[in-house]
């Protein structure tokens, strides 16, 4: 007999349902989900998911322990102060209660006081439904998940490529297995995405050449036939190296460049400067391997680039993400198949919130401009320019709070977050676990979880869009995030600028509603054209093909497969293929001023940033901060586990199990130099504050450098950390966008119970003997040398 | 690092070799290539086998990275149970409890295992494992349950990577010569499409 390999489960089961991994990654795994009686018995991926051929992640089989899990949020809850203990209450008053505060705030310090933060975790609803009510409110502060996480590449490309909003990638990773040499920066994409990444194992088996980019050699870097290890957020100049090794062995596209590129030669004329030798110096990579990666990436077309957020949570993050589009614009691999520019994460399409319904009602416009210094004036607001605001209340005070997730073990600057939250009259968390931001709330709300409710996966890779299915009822007194906010508009009085309701029987008997996500879903993207096609009955997986739909979508009659090129999903396969781009006026490839990719941009140096992208040092480094250097002479850089994707993960006992520690991991000279041996619990710190772990010793590091996972906090229930967050600091920021910079800080470590300041020498000296004095010789970014207890 | 492979092609060759008639040995086949390290495995088998924290059936290991021929290296290695030719832990089992089928899968009959745990402390791998919850050992039985309705185990069914497969042993080597041939195949085709740009341009590719 002929085993198979077939999505069964061997559970007693009655029905089969299909849907999608809702919002763990921004993969988006077919799902087919098993159940008996109205409960889920057993989870399997779908194996007639282009995408993901029916296999899952951890976190998506975990997720079976999320559903049913005895310690979520599962009552609405209230107190007066964050000392009290919270009480049980219905929704309904706990909905009063937040409105008859806000109504208070916003009286005494105007409706400016209140900032709204979706995560990029929760549901589209409440990212439209926050939006959405917070125009209603009046107050400019509704900020998105977008400039925390990674949307700066969506934004360097909006000025290169000229796409509308983050129009950034371009081939679907089912293309990738096209490609001749595949480029992962700043993305531990085995780990972080790991059925996406399963396509560039593909393509390897296809003989492409992959090129790994990142601070750490983790599991993406273990499979690379190129393995570049560098200095964090020195991106620009490694490129800048290879690019000119590229154009001076004339191993480019002359063709291509000479017709889709403009500022070819001011920015080649800036290569010039980055010999392999300077870049080394600056970025660590040996210059052998630059040149080897440079002729390679080259001579290997189509070649693409992928990455994430390494490069977009920096300093230099605009620029350094308009390297790699000149990199790969030198190659010509672009709008044909096995090329592109295929960034991950966060990729969706312009999202409205629509305007108000009310006949003559206008949205109010805030007397006060939204807390941000970005120099883009469009996109979110980073909630990094928040954290001011709330403890010095200038240029205006902050009083009031509604978010979701984990923000305060996320946002920079764990430490200073909770001095500053002293300050909040009314914190509200849309809760789904009692997580440190939970710990600092006055209300929260039971959300339901992806099986609980139906709704849109809305920012997966490859400009996807899908459906997930409800398939069992809510538990506990869960509701969607929604439903808070509609219920909290009726408050208000603004009923019919949430219509979409459907009636309900409450678990009491008692007559409800709740909102219709379909009705809600299909109204808000027949709103923007590129979305419009993308309605609810077209993308759910039980009624159509499963795998969603690649916007631009203009209307039904788009969703179908692209014959062309052998599509597997359905809509627009290829992006920037020679035609014009969508929407654009006049009619042209590029969509920039110019009609070509500009490596040289107006728009950008009118904003005041650099018209080409150059190396910009970041702040807090050994070269930009010499003194600060000597006091913490180790670079920091920070990232995802697989097993965990912020708070998810660590509230479930397999996914705890699997990867338990937040570890501090350093290379072994410097761990034998601070007498500390793996498993030891060191300290690592800097002024913002000290954090415990235990030691990670291991060569995946660089010697100068220390790697400490994300997503931990303190009072999680197996392994409670304190977030790595701590030592970020929450000013430096790239100033096109206001990106974080998560990626790099100097920090020193050492074995708890020793000398820090000792400790810190011994490292210093260490390097200073081991290894060469960096080429000053850079242009520094203007956070360099501040004092940090600013 | 090819510890993994040369295990299974030695036992293929041996199964082959030695018992002639004997064709319905199973066996899982990691590719060490594909294996990135994401512990979907070892999730996968606690939901199939519904365990709690503790006993891991199924576990993957991290070695390295180690410089080896001047370059860091990583190798990510799930870790199950050898399925043994002859396997200590039923040697040792007092009860009759573990036991080996025709088939070769190795299984602890939780029925009359009584935990006493001597297949722990006798398996050369570390694959029995104690579960707290019921008292008795528990360890990777190829799912015998899908195995029997016709299916692969769980890990390999839902491996990210599809790293893992499985089989009969003797099918398995297809697997490792059909990866061979898809790699010879590209060599092939892309010496041939050089060829014919270099002929089409006359010796100038771009």
């Amino acid at each position: 007999m002929e085993l198979q390999q077939r999505q069964e489960s061997m559970r007693d089961y009655d029905t089969v349902r299909r849907t999608t991994c809702e919002n763990m990654c921004e993969t988006g795994c077919g799902m087919k989900i098993f159940v008996k009686d109205g409960k889920i018995v057993d989870i399997f991926g779908d194996d007639e998911h282009s995408q993901s051929k029916g296999s899952l992640c951890p976190k998506g089989l975990a997720s079976f322990q999320h559903i049913y899990n005895p310690i979520r949020v599962k009552y609405p809850m209230i107190r007066e102060t964050l000392d009290d203990k919270f009480r049980r209450v219905s929704w309904d008053k706990a909905l009063d209660f937040v409105a008859e505060r806000m109504k208070a705030t916003a009286k005494k310090y105007g409706p400016e006081a209140l900032y709204i933060h979706r995560t990029g975790r929760s549901s589209m609803g409440n990212k439209w439904g926050g939006a959405r009510f917070g125009k209603l409110f009046g107050t400019p502060n509704i900020f998105g998940q977008g400039p925390i996480c990674t949307e700066s590449p969506g934004i360097a490309t909006n000025y290169t490529f000229g796409a509308k909003d983050l129009g950034r990638l371009m081939n679907p990773s089912q293309d990738w297995v096209n490609s001749k040499c595949i480029m992962i920066v700043g993305s531990n994409m085995a780990a972080c995405e790991v059925i996406t990444f399963r396509w560039v194992l593909d393509a390897k088996e296809r003989g492409a050449k992959v090129i790994v980019i990142d601070p750490r050699f983790n599991a993406t870097m273990a499979k690379a036939d190129i393995a570049m290890r560098l200095r964090p957020g020195t991106d620009a100049a490694l490129t800048m190296a290879m690019a000119n090794i590229i154009i001076r062995e004339e191993l480019y596209d002359k063709k291509f460049v000479n017709k889709w590129v403009k500022g070819f030669e001011e920015w080649a004329e800036e290569c010039r400067k980055w010999t392999p030798e300077k870049a080394e110096n600056v970025t660590w990579v040996p210059k052998e391997t630059i040149i080897e990666a440079a002729r390679t990436f080259a001579q290997n077309t189509p070649s693409q680039v992928t990455g994430n957020l390494g490069t977009a949570q920096v300093y230099n993050s605009i620029n350094i993400n308009r390297c790699y589009v000149g990199l790969l614009a030198l190659t010509g691999s672009i709008g044909v198949p096995g090329g592109g520019w295929n960034w991950l994460h966060n990729c969706r399409p312009p999202i409205s919130y629509g305007n108000p319904l009310k006949k003559g009602r206008t949205y109010p416009h805030p007397k006060r401009p939204p807390l941000s210094d970005k120099l883009v004036p469009w996109g979110d607001n980073s909630a990094g320019g928040i954290l001011n605001p709330i403890l010095t209340g200038k240029p205006y005070p902050i009083k009031g709070i509604i978010w979701n997730g984990n923000l305060m073990a996320q946002l920079p600057n764990v430490n200073k977050f909770k001095k500053a939250m002293k300050n909040i009259d009314i914190a509200v968390h849309l809760s789904i676990h009692p997580n440190l931001t939970y710990q600092h709330a006055h209300a929260v709300f039971p959300i339901s979880c992806w099986v609980e409710r139906e709704g849109l996966v809305h920012h997966g890779n490859n400009r996807l869009m899908q459906w997930y299915n409800q398939i069992i009822e809510p538990l506990w007194e869960c509701r969607a995030d929604i439903d808070f906010w509609a219920g909290l508009a009726d408050r208000f009085g603004w009923e019919e600028e949430f219509p979409w309701r459907k009636e309900v029987t409450e678990k009491d008997g008692s007559n409800g509603w709740r909102i219709d996500k379909r009705k809600m879903t299909d109204w808000f993207n027949s709103l923007e054209p590129m979305t419009a096609g993308c309605m609810s009955d077209v993308l759910d997986p039980e009624k159509n093909p499963p795998g969603g739909i690649m916007w631009p979508c203009y209307s039904r009659k788009e969703a179908v497969f692209d014959k062309k090129h052998n599509a597997t999903v359905r809509g627009k396969w290829i992006m920037y293929e020679d035609e014009p781009y969508p929407e654009s006026d006049p009619p042209q490839r590029f969509p920039t001023p110019s009609g070509k990719i500009e490596m040289a941009s107006d728009e950008l140096k009118n904003l005041g940033w650099d018209s080409v992208p150059i190396h910009r040092e970041p702040s807090e480094t050994p070269i930009a901060s010499p003194n600060l250097y000597k006091k913490y002479p180790l670079v920091l850089s920070t990232g995802r586990l697989v097993a965990h994707f912020h708070e998810m993960g660590h509230w479930w006992p397999w996914t705890s199990e699997v990867e338990p520690d937040r570890f501090i991991q350093i290379h072994p000279r410097v761990a034998k130099i601070l007498g500390v041996e793996d498993g030891d619990i060191v300290v690592a710190e800097n002024d913002r504050g000290p954090i415990e772990g235990p030691a990670w010793v291991s060569e995946m590091v660089d010697p100068r450098e220390v790697w400490i996972p994300e997503g931990f906090d303190e009072v999680q229930p197996f392994h409670p950390y304190e977030s790595v967050n701590v030592l970020i600091d929450d000013i430096i920021k790239d100033p096109v966008y206001n990106q974080p910079q998560y990626k790099c800080a100097l920090i020193r470590v050492y074995k708890k119970g020793n000398d820090p300041d000792d400790a810190a020498g011994k490292v210093y000296n260490f390097i200073k003997k081991e290894f060469p004095e960096y080429d000053t010789d850079v242009c520094l970014g203007v956070y360099a040398e501040r004092k940090l207890t600013e | 690092m090819e510890f993994g492979v040369k295990k299974f092609e030695l036992e293929g060759r041996e199964a082959r070799i030695t018992e002639p008639g004997s064709t319905n040995q199973v066996a899982m086949f990691v590719d060490l290539d594909r294996c990135v390290g994401c512990f979907g495995c070892e999730v996968s088998c606690k939901l199939e086998h519904d365990l709690p924290v503790g006993p891991r059936r199924m576990r993957v290991m991290q070695i390295g990275p180690k410089v080896a021929g001047g370059k860091l290296m990583t190798l990510y290695l799930p870790m199950n149970c050898m399925h043994c030719e002859k396997p200590a832990c039923v040697e040792v089992c007092p009860t009759g409890a573990m036991q080996k089928r025709s088939d070769g899968i190795v299984f602890v009959d939780e029925k009359i295992c009584i935990g006493c745990k001597s297949c722990i402390i006798a398996c050369p791998a570390g694959s029995p494992q104690y579960n707290a919850k019921t008292g008795k050992v528990t360890k990777c039985d190829y799912c015998k349950d899908r195995v029997d309705a016709g299916l692969w185990p769980s890990c390999a069914t839902k491996c990210a990577m599809k790293a893992l497969s499985f089989g009969n042993i003797n099918e398995l080597s297809t697997v490792t010569r059909e990866k061979m041939a898809r790699k010879f195949g590209e060599m092939f085709f892309a010496e041939k499409a050089e060829n014919l740009i270099k002929i089409n341009d006359r010796g100038v590719k771009k």
